[in-house]
């Protein structure tokens, strides 16, 4: 099956003093969210500070939407959610959406009042106090940036840990929202998000990419992965002969558990252990400890 | 137009800031004049004390608005940066303040003028003197982002602009200081916008 990416990038790279963000090659396709996936530092934010244009001092080239080139049509369609210093800290919810009308073409203030009301931010209560944007927590501060950025109409999302400072009952409806948008978008829209929450997220995931130490190290669909990628679960007495064969293994005293690679389970046979598909988080988890390890 | 003021009131910190800047601030002005009138009686002090308000309040109200913007990313502007539009946005918000400030300038001293019939070279002196000493400062002060540095650097410039003043009147250089000031006031603008927009520009890059 033909599938088209909305990014794709050749050679990336970006170096700090103690630090290297190398992408010799990455594809995301089209029509899907794609989670980005590692630990703290590994490079996610900087990547998509990259994606979204706000640095532009890095080496390699990223194509987007097909070859587009005018800049203002990619950066148009391009929704963007930092975790830093967003918005001008005063500003007020009514200055947001003035402030995006000036910046953006497709800008829908109406949608963003309705969002910001969907999303139980009191606009006029915060118009009323003129309450600026530093001001608010950071669980309304995400509230706000997601509601400017889905009254946007875009053909990709980029969001920044747009999960952290939210709530189980907004994350649910963040991927709700998420969801729809894709949707929506007929095949043309889609998201990349990086997540610490991979198990809230995990019902949104199309595709993952998980990075570690500025290198991406596992990408595929979720399927694929989960179909790569075996739970493996024994007794302790098996589990000496299991750890060698095994990706990753954990032991305890009610016995191990450990992910392997398909192409490796026929190696198990003859041992007494259980076999399950794993959760992305699991697959995750496994890939970032293995590689931790390594270097 | 209307994008353009638009553009400078996105960088006001609140509404109370735009009341005080375009009706309180020349209120205060001409309220300290009217009561200096009172106990000084030389039309000449009176007439140079306003621009060194207006060089004071100016200074200092750019604090709120423009403060650290020549520094290599203020690291305000996430949002803003992630349009094609941002430059656009601060080319009009920088022009609209540089018009907002002459209008201010002309409107204020040419009010204390016509009170005090004060004579016109003089009058003009003021005007572009003062615009030029602070275009100078806001090039200093926008490094920084704090009151402690605004306060200092203000102070300085509002000591050398007072002694300027008082070199001119002895010499009697209004005329010919007023046009090298206002030929320098362009240069002195054109330099600033340009320092400002590299500073934003580095701001993409580490």
């Amino acid at each position: 099956m033909y599938r088209s990416n909305v990014i794709n990038i050749d050679n990336l790279s970006k170096k700090f003093k103690a630090f290297e963000l190398n992408i010799p090659s990455l594809n995301i396709p089209k029509g899907f969210a794609t989670a980005l996936i590692g630990e703290n530092g590994a490079g996610k934010s900087t990547f998509i500070n990259i994606l979204a244009g706000v640095r532009l001092d890095y080496k390699g080239s990223i194509d987007y939407f097909d070859g587009e080139k005018n800049e203002q049509v990619i950066r148009e369609n391009i929704g963007y959610t930092g975790s830093g210093n967003y918005f001008m800290p005063h500003w007020t919810v009514s200055q947001i959406a003035g402030a995006s009308e000036l910046l953006f073409d497709k800008f829908n203030r109406s949608k963003f009042y309705q969002l910001c009301g969907m999303l139980g931010i009191d606009v006029n209560g915060v118009k009323k106090k003129n309450k600026g944007f530093s001001k608010l927590s950071d669980g309304m501060k995400m509230k706000v940036i997601l509601a400017n950025v889905f009254a946007r109409e875009t053909k990709m999302l980029l969001l920044d840990e747009p999960a952290s400072p939210l709530d189980p009952l907004m994350r649910d409806k963040l991927c709700q929202m998420l969801r729809e948008y894709i949707e929506a978008g007929n095949g043309d829209n889609s998201v990349l998000f990086s997540t610490h929450n991979i198990s809230d997220m995990e019902n949104v995931t199309d595709y993952a990419v998980i990075m570690e130490k500025g290198k991406v190290v596992e990408q595929g669909f979720v399927e694929d992965l989960k179909e790569k990628y075996i739970l493996v679960k024994g007794d302790n007495e098996d589990a000496d002969k299991a750890k060698d064969i095994l990706f990753s293994f954990q032991k305890s005293n009610y016995g191990f558990e450990g992910l392997c690679l398909a192409e490796n389970i026929d190696k198990l046979a003859g041992l007494n252990v259980s076999k399950e598909v794993p959760e992305l988080s699991q697959i995750s988890i496994a890939i970032m400890k293995k590689y931790t390890q390594l270097t | 137009m209307k994008k353009c003021i638009e553009s400078y009131h996105m960088f006001f910190p609140d509404r109370i800031f735009s009341i005080l800047l375009y009706i309180v601030y020349p209120l205060i002005v001409w309220g300290i004049l009217f009561i200096e009138n009172i106990f000084v009686n030389n039309s000449y002090i009176i007439l140079l004390t306003a621009p060194a308000l207006v060089l004071f309040i100016e200074c200092m109200a750019d604090l709120f608005v423009f403060a650290g913007y020549a520094k290599k990313d203020s690291g305000r502007n996430e949002y803003l940066k992630t349009s094609v539009r941002y430059m656009q946005m601060l080319k009009r918000a920088f022009v609209s303040d540089i018009i907002r400030r002459i209008l201010s300038i002309l409107f204020i001293i040419f009010i204390v003028s016509s009170v005090l019939k004060a004579p016109f070279n003089i009058s003009i002196f003021a005007a572009i003197s003062v615009n030029f000493f602070i275009t100078a400062a806001l090039c200093i002060l926008r490094f920084f982002d704090f009151f402690t540095a605004y306060y200092f650097i203000t102070s300085i410039i509002l000591l050398l602009y007072v002694v300027f003043c008082i070199i001119v009147f002895i010499r009697n250089l209004f005329i010919l200081a007023s046009i090298i000031m206002a030929v320098l006031s362009i240069f002195l603008i054109l330099f600033h916008t340009s320092i400002l927009f590299k500073a934003i520009k580095e701001g993409y890059y580490d």
